[in-house]
């Protein structure tokens, strides 16, 4: 038995690449937002285009991707630099949508008057990049890499850990590599130790580097943006992130709207020949309709790199159909997997962040110790959580629910608990006045008042969710006698994608990923729309 | 004692001092989804060397869109402006702005605020630059405030950076569009006459400023002329010359008998 502090240079070393690729997808990201967040806000044509695409490549699950982009890198350089290309794309592609839109919006909302400024003082192109947009985007961006980071982080060790199921496809260094290596020899020393070390490094790089930029960024701020009271940034950032994603909600329907406004022109002479009406349901039949031919198109173009011929083939379009019959199955069982987890994280994280902002006591420890859990990427606590829960019965399900949970509590937690520490006070005090407590209290004041900030989370945490379940329901790792499955669930679809990435089924990968980006669009477009309008109008008290 | 224009013509011109800045019959209308929003109808006016004009008008009148079309930012739908003979179709280095809410960039210091307007200027060296900025700066009894950020000044010291920016490009004509609505009542008061000495002096390089506002008062208070503007869509209600030595006393009947009847053509 090696001394318990052999491994912790090992780990080291590991955590080192992994955060290069951190840092290097922090720094393409930041790069990539500048270039396309201030073309769009500059210029309108642009816009037009640059909006939609960012907002399609937002809403599809990006980590069930991965596998085609690491075949597609490594088709154009094999190796190692393509693997830790890929490695380092996917991250960028977890940080970078984001980041971009708040290029974007920081640089809409620069006021005229500045813009105008500068074209009266005559300032060249590169003159207003440098010392008007790229400085009057950094508060936004610097709040949202805080998120970034730890999206990326979960991304990152997703990727180490799922290319291990391939050793060609797999980068040799990285602490998603170590924890998993360690939990496949059983060696839970080192495990601790290298979830002990993360967590240090984590840790220290928040408070040495995000943090700060974070502050520092501040002074960035126009003078109306720093007058209101603010909340710490991490808050900040989450609810950001949640107004966001709320907004993209909206966007998909332009974004769709634009891209298929041919197929609706269509779908509206049609119903005007059949004499219907175009009603709600029609657009939506429209809309799905469309994504379906635009996801047969790529189907297809997917496909015809690989294996061209096939498509001319009936047996393959019943192949397809057998195939989709399992999809929409694994849809269902995830779908409920996540709405469940979903009820569950309602139920603990509304009442234990209502109960923590509103107490001057709990605030400041809970804030700071739900920080640095949330920061953890739930996937290195995989090896342990199969361990611990080896005994009980529906294991699989467990392990799945709490990867969920751990990966997407935290947006409706902290977008709670924000909208909660900014109740107006005169609200509560009214509420002291006449008496109100008890459930009354948390039925007549706080749920109504953190309302728009729940569905905010609420549509991010179902977002986050989907991303997840290609870890949560999967979970196999390579030791020396193959690969070995950890953890499983009976039928889900992150299960599916992962067993199409490791036994190389491309149609049914291509049909998994199609179906639960059109299913999680399909619940956008009418589920959270019609939430978000709803909330907004009967719960804000801004109004 | 005042003149009123007729709508179509611009005004009659004393012909005594040259004409420095001409619109002639600028109109501006949007593209709204449906129908076309007419903001601006044929207005003309002009403003001689040495004047102080203010334009004034209810508010959503369009007088800020008028300022942006004859600083060269916004592009009239039809009509010109004229510097001296010349199209003012962009910015030009002779006409300067200073906005509403003064455009300070947070970020940078008074010193580099007031430089910024010198960057694209290449015969300059960087030294150079920041002399002139200095000047600038010092110009308006900012001297010890270089390195403050906007942040850190108050709203008339703020108003005064915007000055010397605007001053730092030695322009003939300034334009200010509400310079003083960013201001506390009070304050702004103070120092209506102390931006006027700041713009129309010996040293200053300004020989004309076009000032928008709402408030009638101060416009009587700074202007030579007065142009007052209609409702949307805005057309030139009428010109008043305002013949009263400086500093004016704002308690006097002729104060009064001007505020009156600037009064009476808004209403």
């Amino acid at each position: 038995m090696t001394s318990p502090l052999a491994y912790v240079i090992p780990i080291l070393v590991d955590i080192g690449y992994s955060w290069w690729r951190m840092l290097a997808a922090l720094l393409l990201s930041i790069i990539f937002s500048w270039a396309v967040g201030v073309t769009a806000a500059t210029n309108k044509t642009a816009e037009k285009i640059i909006l939609p695409t960012l907002d399609v490549l937002q809403s599809v699950p990006i980590l069930g991707f991965f596998p085609v982009m690491i075949f597609a890198i490594i088709a154009v350089l094999p190796g190692k630099p393509g693997i830790e290309l890929a490695v380092v794309f996917l991250i960028f592609t977890s940080m970078a949508w984001n980041m971009a839109f708040a290029v974007y919006e920081a640089v809409k909302a620069i006021p005229r008057e500045f813009v105008e400024m500068t074209n009266d003082i005559g300032m060249s192109a590169l003159g207003k990049l440098r010392h008007l947009y790229i400085p009057a985007s950094w508060p936004k961006l610097a709040y949202n890499a805080l998120v970034s980071w730890d999206v990326g982080l979960f991304f990152l060790v997703s990727s180490e850990i799922i290319t291990l199921g391939n050793s060609s496809y797999s980068v040799s260094h990285g602490i998603g590599v170590a924890i998993a290596t360690y939990a496949a020899q059983g060696n839970y020393i080192a495990y601790s130790e290298a979830i002990a070390l993360l967590l240090v490094v984590l840790v220290i790089t928040r408070a040495l580097f995000l943090r700060p930029w974070a502050l520092w960024s501040e002074k960035f701020k126009t003078a109306e943006e720093a007058r209101a009271e603010r909340p710490d940034v991490v808050y900040r950032s989450y609810r950001w992130i949640g107004e966001k994603a709320k907004a993209k909600v909206f966007y998909n329907l332009q974004g769709i709207g634009l891209i298929f406004k041919p197929f609706s022109r269509a779908a509206r002479s049609i119903n005007r020949r059949l004499g219907t009406r175009s009603t709600f349901v029609g657009k939506l039949a429209v809309i799905v309709f469309s994504l379906f031919v635009l996801a047969l198109i790529i189907h297809t173009i997917f496909l015809g790199i690989v294996a061209f011929h096939p498509i001319f083939q009936l047996s393959f379009w019943l192949y397809l159909a057998h195939l989709e019959r399992k999809v929409i199955v694994a849809l269902a069982y995830s779908f409920i997997r996540v709405w469940g987890v979903y009820a569950v994280s309602l139920v603990i994280g509304v009442p234990l962040a209502i109960k923590a902002a509103l107490s001057e006591k709990l605030y400041e420890p809970v804030s700071t110790a739900t920080q640095i859990i949330s920061s953890i990427p739930g996937p290195v606590l995989l090896p342990a959580m199969v361990v611990a829960l080896l005994t009980l019965p529906f294991r699989g399900e467990l392990v799945a629910a709490i990867v969920i949970f751990l990966g997407s509590f935290w947006y409706i937690f902290f977008n709670v608990l924000g909208s909660a520490r900014t109740i107006p006070k005169p609200m509560l005090e009214a509420a002291d006045l006449y008496g109100i407590r008890g459930l009354r209290r948390w039925k007549d004041i706080y749920i109504p008042a953190v309302m728009p900030s729940l569905v905010t989370g609420s549509i991010t945490f179902i977002g986050g969710a989907w991303n997840t379940l290609m870890v949560a329901e999967y979970f196999a790792v390579s030791s020396s006698s193959g690969s070995v499955v950890l953890t499983q669930v009976g039928q889900g679809i992150g299960k599916l994608l992962d067993i199409a990435t490791y036994s190389g089924n491309l149609p049914l990968l291509g049909l998994s990923i199609i179906s639960m980006s059109l299913l999680i669009v399909a619940i956008n477009l009418t589920f959270w729309r019609w939430a978000y309008n709803y909330t907004t109008k009967r719960f804000s008290y801004n109004v | 004692m005042y003149e009123e224009a007729t709508q179509d013509e611009g005004q009659p011109q004393e012909e005594t001092s040259a004409v420095l800045l001409t619109v002639k019959s600028i109109s501006y209308s949007v593209q709204l989804e449906k129908r076309v929003l007419d903001v601006l109808k044929d207005i003309s006016f002009s403003v001689n060397d040495g004047q102080f004009v203010s334009i004034i008008g209810p508010s959503g009148a369009g007088k800020s869109t008028l300022l942006r079309i004859i600083a060269g930012l916004v592009r009239p739908t039809s009509g010109h402006v004229y510097y001296r003979d010349q199209e003012v179709a962009r910015p030009i280095k002779n006409i300067s702005m200073m906005f509403q809410n003064y455009a300070l960039l947070p970020w940078k210091t008074a010193l580099e605020n007031v430089e910024i307007a010198l960057y694209s200027n290449d015969q300059l060296s960087a030294k150079e630059k920041r002399e002139k900025a200095l000047k600038a700066l010092t110009a308006v009894g900012l001297s010890g405030f270089e390195n403050a950020y906007p942040g850190e000044l108050s709203g008339g010291m703020k108003q005064r950076v915007a000055i010397a920016r605007a001053l730092v490009l030695e322009p003939e004509i300034l334009l200010m569009d509400e310079p003083f609505s960013a201001l506390d009542p009070l304050t702004a008061d103070h120092l209506r006459n102390e931006v006027y000495s700041y713009l129309i002096n010996p040293q200053s390089p300004i020989r004309s400023v076009i000032m928008v506002s709402h408030n009638v008062e101060e416009v009587i208070e700074l202007s030579d002329k007065v142009v007052v503007l209609s409702p949307r869509p805005a057309h030139v209600v009428g010109e008043i010359d305002i013949l009263l030595n400086r500093p004016r006393d704002k308690k006097s009947f002729e104060f009064y008998t001007y505020v009156d009847q600037v009064f009476a053509l808004l209403t």
